[in-house]
């Protein structure tokens, strides 16, 4: 019955409501226009369920385009090698006048020290909280659009929204538009955990990016020199706890407590080879009530030799 | 050099604009035909990187139904791709006291069997439909993207409506 013309357009006119209720009972009757709009009523609230935002497509597009702009040159023909060698040297030519006048350079460093924290901004005012024996280096000509901060040691970041912003360290690369996330970049690993948002992270083997791992609230990742990325769930607070003084382990190698016990008083500890690990916490404001807090659950006694030794036993 | 670093630059954030207005409206078009939200993140990675490579050769009023053009073509080159199940999120509807356990029963059915007749609509039909149902453009709006006429849209848009009917309430 609806095949007349005029009543399709009478539909059509009526989904771009332009039609009144009214008007379409009349045209169709009551049951009809019923149909029609339960049918409307139940597609409005139909959505669909992303799995990944826009944000996780932009920084995994960004990584391609960037890709995208490195010249391939062909090396076939006699005549595209003259090309590629005149190529070359016009290019050689501009390279040592672009660095002639780039100079000096701009990179930027922050370092700290065996005890020391330091809070600072980036050219965005993104903040960086870097933890001891910690450094960070960027170039702050062109920051808005080259955010990309070199990191050794430990630091938390809170990055404001805008282009893609990598954290580099030996051995990962972390990428995100804007979110909050620790890496912590020792001898012994990399772990990264993300605070807020999502970050995008992977090894610094992985050049494709291929075994890239996305972190959401609450996940740690550990990366591994085969390139592989390990994702593991943890229960966290607004801001890593060392930014706020504490150090908490759980079934951490001891040889990696008494690091951190090291970077945080600028202290040297000798201490027994111990194979296990330690599960517990200290603070960075009590030398003694930090030793003790790692000693005692190890059956460990302390011996402060001096302001920079100190020499760990087990308990009679 | 420097001109050129700069005009990169702002080259990037042109399209990184188009990328935040566009993103979500090239996933779904893909979705409305596909049914499947994953292919459809892929090739929408695949069309806005296209679109990157070629961006000297377009006009930037042009880039929009380009994109959409890209991405259907995309889509026709995945020769493997199935029939489409479509698998939305149903939100909860809030007239919650009104409800009996009958009331609900009988709404999951009409749900189900609605989202089977969008299953069934012709594929036009079906993505003319949802955009306009679910990501409120307008007729004119579809119309652009697409480079159809007005007219072409309201065809497929009651075409639809009309079919659903059929199909959901089996008349």
């Amino acid at each position: 019955m609806s095949k007349s013309p005029s009543k399709e357009e009478l539909l059509a006119l009526w989904l771009e409501g332009k039609i009144s209720e009214a008007e379409m009972v009349d045209h169709f009757g009551k049951k009809e226009w019923e149909d029609y709009k339960k049918i409307l009523e139940t597609t409005a609230t139909f959505s669909i369920s992303e799995t990944n935002s826009r944000a996780e497509a932009w920084t995994r597009l960004s990584a391609r385009m960037s890709e995208e702009e490195t010249p391939i040159v062909s090396l076939n023909t006699n005549k595209s090698r003259r090309i590629f060698i005149s190529t070359a040297i016009a290019a050689a030519i501009t390279l040592i006048f672009a660095v002639l006048l780039f100079r000096p350079s701009s990179t930027t460093v922050f370092k700290t020290g065996s005890g020391e924290k330091l809070t600072f901004y980036l050219p965005d005012s993104s903040s960086v909280i870097l933890n001891a024996e910690s450094s960070v280096s960027f170039e702050s000509r062109n920051w808005e659009n080259n955010r990309v901060v070199n990191l050794s040691g430990e630091a938390f970041f809170a990055v404001e929204k805008g282009n893609q912003f990598s954290v580099k360290t030996s051995r990962t690369i972390v990428e995100v538009l804007g979110t909050q996330f620790n890496v912590f970049n020792r001898e012994s690993k990399d772990q990264i955990t993300c605070y807020h948002g999502k970050v995008s992270v992977s090894s610094i083997s992985d050049q494709n990016h291929d075994q890239s791992r996305i972190l959401t609230q609450g996940m740690t990742a550990e990366t591994s020199t085969s390139g592989s990325v390990e994702v593991t769930t943890s229960v966290i607070k607004k801001t890593p706890e060392w930014a706020e003084g504490r150090f908490s382990f759980n079934q951490e190698p001891f040889e990696n407590v008494i690091a951190e016990v090291e970077r945080q008083y600028g202290v040297t500890i000798e201490y027994p080879e111990m194979n296990t690990t330690y599960t517990g916490a200290f603070f960075d404001n009590d030398l003694k009530n930090a030793l003790l807090l790692v000693c005692e659950p190890m059956g460990l006694n302390y011996k402060i030799e001096n302001e920079t030794l100190i020499i760990l036993t087990h308990s009679p | 050099m420097k001109p050129d670093a700069h005009s990169n630059g702002s080259e990037q954030q042109l399209f990184k604009q188009l990328f935040d207005q566009y993103y979500e409206a090239i996933r779904n078009f893909l979705f409305y035909k596909s049914g499947d939200l994953t292919l459809s993140e892929d090739l929408t990675q695949e069309a806005f990187l296209i679109l990157w490579k070629k961006r000297s050769n377009i006009n930037p009023d042009k880039a929009k139904s380009y994109l959409y053009t890209i991405a259907n073509n995309l889509f026709l080159n995945e020769i493997k791709h199935q029939k489409v199940v479509f698998k939305f999120q149903q939100q909860p509807v809030s007239n919650t006291f009104k409800e009996t356990p009958q009331f609900q029963m009988e709404e999951e059915e009409f749900k189900d069997r609605l989202m089977n007749a969008i299953n069934d609509l012709p594929e036009k039909n079906r993505v003319v439909f949802l955009m306009n149902r679910i990501e409120k453009l307008t007729y004119k709006e579809i119309a652009d993207r697409l480079d159809l006429s007005v007219k072409a849209v309201e065809k497929r848009m009651h075409k639809a409506l009309i079919e659903l009917r059929k199909l959901s309430y089996k008349i």
